[in-house]
């Protein structure tokens, strides 16, 4: 690809957009009960903000703010985030994935609230990792 | 209500659609793949599904596009397919209008949008059994504490799809690890 690192406006502007980017998607990840959004949207705009960098200043200088060996083992703790959810009501006597029987506390209803919120966070997490973990292996060992 | 601004955006949504087919320049393909997503998010938006056009637009518009892009510039840039001859192309366009009048025909049998007298939008099916979508409605705050019912759906009622979702993105994500790592490791040793 073309060596974009020394251009001083790429650099600039994504540098300061970018974490604005990754707020809004911790907001869409965290605000999903209440408006559009949650995991899925949160996490591909988590990391839309980190490939923006990537593109920007160049694959090295990208490695400073996300790693690329963290890219699958961060999906696979998002994947085991949701089947531990699923697996610990289940453990505790309900149904596979039934938010009720989570160790929380509080009424049914809230308990069923807090248990999306851990799934989606799940979510969130592993497509953010996936997906920049695809970007970094379709660009390994390009010259 | 808004339908001339909707007829607009399918015009444009055609357009997009029927260049990033026939243009032989794939970045420019990719360009207008990225048109498409962001129209039909529009339109998803435009009919009120807005979780659905939020995805669209974050995913299709966003990041595909960046992806599609990386994959060029590995691979290469001009279309290298041969044109077919004009006999397949006759009888494909033939099969293509015949399934296109179809579906149109097919739609004049759908219920309008909101419409309350449809069975899909009442309590009770035909048969006389609850539908799901009123049970969502009327249960799903008092269940979920969650006010915005497609999060309760997705993540609560039907979490085995969301958890099948996440699994389908998890393995993409291992395939191309283990594709495209092991490659380079070969040309080491080569």
């Amino acid at each position: 690809m073309k060596k974009l690192e020394d251009n001083p406006i790429t650099i600039t502007i994504s540098s300061i957009v970018s974490p604005f980017i990754m707020l809004f998607g911790l907001y869409v990840i965290f605000h999903g009960h209440y408006s559009p959004g949650g995991g899925f949207q949160g996490g591909t705009l988590l990391a839309a903000a980190i490939i923006l960098v990537r593109l920007a200043c160049g694959s090295e200088v990208g490695q400073l703010q996300f790693n690329k060996k963290y890219g699958t083992p961060l999906g696979s703790l998002g994947v085991l985030i949701y089947f531990g959810t699923g697996l610990v009501a289940m453990f505790l006597g309900g149904n596979f994935l039934n938010y009720q029987f989570l160790p929380l506390g509080g009424a049914a209803s809230q308990q069923r609230s807090m248990g999306i919120l851990l799934v989606e966070i799940g979510v969130g997490l592993a497509v953010m990792a996936i997906l920049v973990a695809i970007y970094d292996d379709l660009l390994e060992g390009s010259p | 209500m808004h339908w001339e601004i909707e007829v607009l955006l399918f015009v444009v949504l055609i357009i997009a659609a029927l260049i990033s087919l026939a243009i032989r320049n794939l970045l420019t393909a990719v360009v207008t793949l990225s048109v498409f997503s962001f129209i039909s998010a529009l339109l998803y938006i435009a009919m009120g599904a807005v979780d659905v056009g939020f995805t669209e637009a974050v995913v299709g518009g966003g990041v595909t596009g960046v992806l599609l892009v990386i994959l060029i510039f590995r691979t290469s840039r001009k279309d290298r397919t041969r044109v077919l001859g004009s006999e397949i192309l006759v009888t494909s366009y033939l099969i293509l209008l015949l399934f296109c009048g179809m579906l149109i025909y097919t739609s004049f049998g759908l219920p309008s949008r909101g419409d309350l007298q449809a069975h899909l939008n009442q309590v009770e099916s035909p048969v006389g059994s609850p539908n799901a979508g009123s049970y969502y409605i009327s249960h799903a705050y008092k269940d979920t504490h969650t006010p915005n019912m497609v999060t309760a759906i997705l993540a609560d009622y039907r979490g085995f799809d969301t958890l099948g979702e996440e699994t389908v993105i998890f393995i993409a994500g291992l395939i191309c690890f283990l594709l495209l790592r092991k490659k380079r490791r070969k040309d080491e040793e080569a």
